[in-house]
């Protein structure tokens, strides 16, 4: 859980670290400040990247999130047996692990046809990143339709509503507002894990704060551009874990 | 006494088929949907001398005693479900052509008896089957003949319970459930609590599944639908009403009501609209259109419930004790709307602690204890003169 104590805490060991960083500071050279304000174009295009791959990876594991949560409440015991297996691999599976999987299991690229069609990596870590989205939002899924009262079931079958239509007509729809404050949560969990992608070589932020720190060679540099790029992560999920814990409150209160 | 004595005593005249003609249930099914009007109802009605059966097929609407008419004739009522054997037996389809049908004992061959204006339908006139010897009754007559048995007309029954059995895991919850209600009828279903009146209720709109037994709702053989898709068609003519309401939480008042016309039934929208807000007012909701569940009171939540249920246009109401999680006086409120809807002659079975409104309402009632029927009859002898010792104990404790 991000708390605002965190992010205080997270500030004050930045500035800490620029003040130790500009005491220390060899004389001639540009200072700690110059070079993170110099560098702040290219770190925030990264950063960006790695909202982008957040994004995607949250669009994809939430469509077929749903899918397999209504296959985990199907009325045929085979249908739910799979999708329990394939919710329990995915979420219990470590990311980086799923990461890995993705990356050498897609090819780097399709031919259709005759035309070629490049499948970087950006993309495959961007699924590999959505399978344990999936697997948690069918779970959340399952859990928000167990928890409407079967009463509701009755009286929408009652009105001749079939069982498809009672899902997404009655059902899902009282389900979203209980699956938001995950859904969120899971949302901050995903940003902060786009960072993986640095380690199969997609080029996002942690990737080009590696090649900053190897490109200007001062050790100095090191834990201020760490810890502001983790500021600028804790700047931009603080706000949505607020939400989650808002909108968690609110509920509770109903 | 001979039907066709009967026949005669009365000026009915049918002129007998030399040759009677034997309609299989494929040239009747090709027949039927030509006849403008053939909206009938089969009666099956069994000489209990065993000469003759009578396969009786009146329109829906015709009031009939079919009970007075069974013992005119010295015969056996038989329910749908005996009849549609039988009918299958006979390799006929009952209901399709017919006004009156005679069947003979053998099985062998029956004789249909024609309504005029089916006669006159071309469709008739053109099938084979169809030649000058066969015997026409005209409508008219057909209703002085029933009348003539002379007992009060009683409606034509529309749901039909015949010894329901019903369990959850080892515990019978109904033991042998048989009951009639009319069309335009209303019966009261009381008992103490865990007899199985829910469970019954729910069993006849096909939320729960029997085990043994019959169950019909108008054309619809309950026990014998098994999927949900097969159940929509009788849920468009069952609507039942919870004690806990149960609306849609996500959907104004309006939107609840309006939900599975348009959803289910493919309604126009427009046309559902104009519906929703006459059925609200109906209900004594007008204003309240726009508001939410959450935000009405328990008693404006159940009448826009019975509104939501009405909105299918059923021929049957289940109502479950709707007015159980009321305070006394938002009850008034929904017992009013539901004695109107009776007035106006919804066929409607109802399971109520409310003695005094049972009592008001319903033409039949009956005493339900641990999934049996320990006692039923009009509510004056039910609760004026109660036959059986757990009847008195029950009335006591709740009167
Ligand atoms: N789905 C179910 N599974 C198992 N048992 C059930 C189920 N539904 C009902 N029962 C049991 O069947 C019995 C009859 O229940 P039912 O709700 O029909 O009684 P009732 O007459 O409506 O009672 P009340 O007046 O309290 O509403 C009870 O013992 C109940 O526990
Ligand atoms: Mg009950």
């Amino acid at each position: 859980m991000l708390t605002s104590r965190a992010g205080v805490a997270l500030l004050a060991a930045f500035v800490a670290s620029i003040v130790v960083a500009q005491v220390q500071a060899i004389p001639g050279q540009p200072s700690v400040v110059e070079l993170l304000v110099k560098w702040t174009p290219l770190l925030a295009k990264g950063f960006l990247f790695n909202l982008l791959i957040s994004f995607f990876a949250m669009l994809v594991g939430t469509l077929a999130g749903v899918l397999l949560g209504s296959a985990r409440i199907s009325p045929r015991p085979p249908v739910r047996g799979m999708s329990w297996i394939v919710v329990q691999f995915f979420r219990n599976a470590p990311w980086l692990v799923l990461l890995f999987f993705v990356m050498f299991l897609l090819p780097f690229e399709f031919h259709v046809g005759g035309t070629t069609i490049p499948f970087p990596d950006w993309i495959k870590a961007t699924l590999g990143l959505a399978l344990p989205i999936m697997a948690n939002v069918a779970e959340i899924l399952r859990g928000a339709v167990q928890s409407i009262p079967t009463a509701q079931w009755d009286a929408a079958r009652s009105l001749a509503f079939s069982r498809r239509q009672t899902l997404w007509k009655i059902i899902l729809p009282q389900c979203v507002k209980r699956m938001l404050p995950p859904w969120m949560n899971w949302y901050a969990i995903l940003t902060m894990a786009t960072t993986l992608a640095s380690i199969v070589g997609v080029s996002e932020v942690m990737t080009l704060t590696l090649r900053i720190t190897n490109a200007e060679g001062r050790t100095d540099l090191l834990i201020p551009i760490y810890s502001y790029v983790l500021l600028w992560f804790f700047v931009y999920c603080w706000p949505i874990s607020l939400m989650t814990r808002r909108l968690e409150a609110r509920y509770e209160v109903r | 006494m001979d039907l066709e004595a009967f026949l005669r005593d009365h000026g009915i005249i049918a002129t007998r088929h030399s040759h009677p003609p034997v309609m299989t249930v494929e040239e009747s099914e090709r027949l039927v949907p030509k006849l403008p009007g053939a909206k009938t109802k089969n009666l099956f009605l069994r000489d209990k001398k065993g000469a003759r059966h009578f396969l009786v097929t009146v329109p829906h609407d015709l009031p009939v005693d079919l009970n007075a008419l069974g013992s005119a004739l010295d015969a056996d009522r038989l329910g749908f479900a005996s009849l549609e054997r039988l009918a299958k037996h006979l390799g006929i389809m009952p209901g399709s052509v017919s006004l009156l049908a005679l069947v003979n004992d053998a099985a062998a061959a029956v004789e249909f008896v024609i309504d005029r204006t089916l006669w006159d339908a071309p469709a008739v006139q053109a099938h084979p089957l169809v030649n000058d010897a066969t015997m026409v009754i005209p409508h008219a007559d057909l209703e002085r003949f029933l009348a003539a048995t002379g007992h009060a007309p009683r409606v034509l029954e529309l749901v039909r319970l015949v010894d329901v059995h019903k369990s959850f895991g080892t515990v019978e919850v109904l033991c042998g459930i048989s009951l009639d209600v009319g069309k335009g009828e209303a019966i009261c279903i009381i008992g103490p609590s865990g007899s199985g009146k829910s469970t019954l209720l729910r069993c006849i709109n096909g939320l729960v599944g029997i085990d043994r037994g019959e169950i019909h709702v108008g054309p619809h053989a309950v026990h014998r639908l098994h999927k949900d898709a097969e159940m929509v068609a009788l849920r468009k003519d069952v609507s039942i009403v919870f004690q806990q309401y149960n609306l849609f939480p996500h959907r104004t008042a309006l939107e609840n009501v309006m939900m599975a016309p348009v959803d289910v039934l493919k309604q126009p929208k427009v046309e559902v609209e104009e519906r929703a807000y006459s059925l609200l007012a109906k209900v004594r909701l007008t204003g309240k259109e726009k508001n939410y569940p959450g935000e009405l009171s328990g008693g404006e939540q159940q009448r826009v419930a019975i509104a939501r249920a009405l909105a299918m246009r059923p021929q049957v109401m289940l109502f479950d004790e709707v007015t159980a999680a009321l305070d006394p006086e938002t009850r008034k409120e929904v017992l009013v709307t539901i004695r109107q809807l009776i007035d106006e002659g919804m066929t409607s079975i109802l399971v109520t602690h409310e003695m005094a409104f049972a009592r008001e309402i319903a033409q039949h009632v009956y005493f339900t204890d641990q999934g049996l029927i320990v006692e039923h009859g009009p509510p004056a002898r039910l609760f004026g003169d109660p036959q059986k010792m757990r009847t008195r104990a029950f009335l006591e404790q709740v009167l």
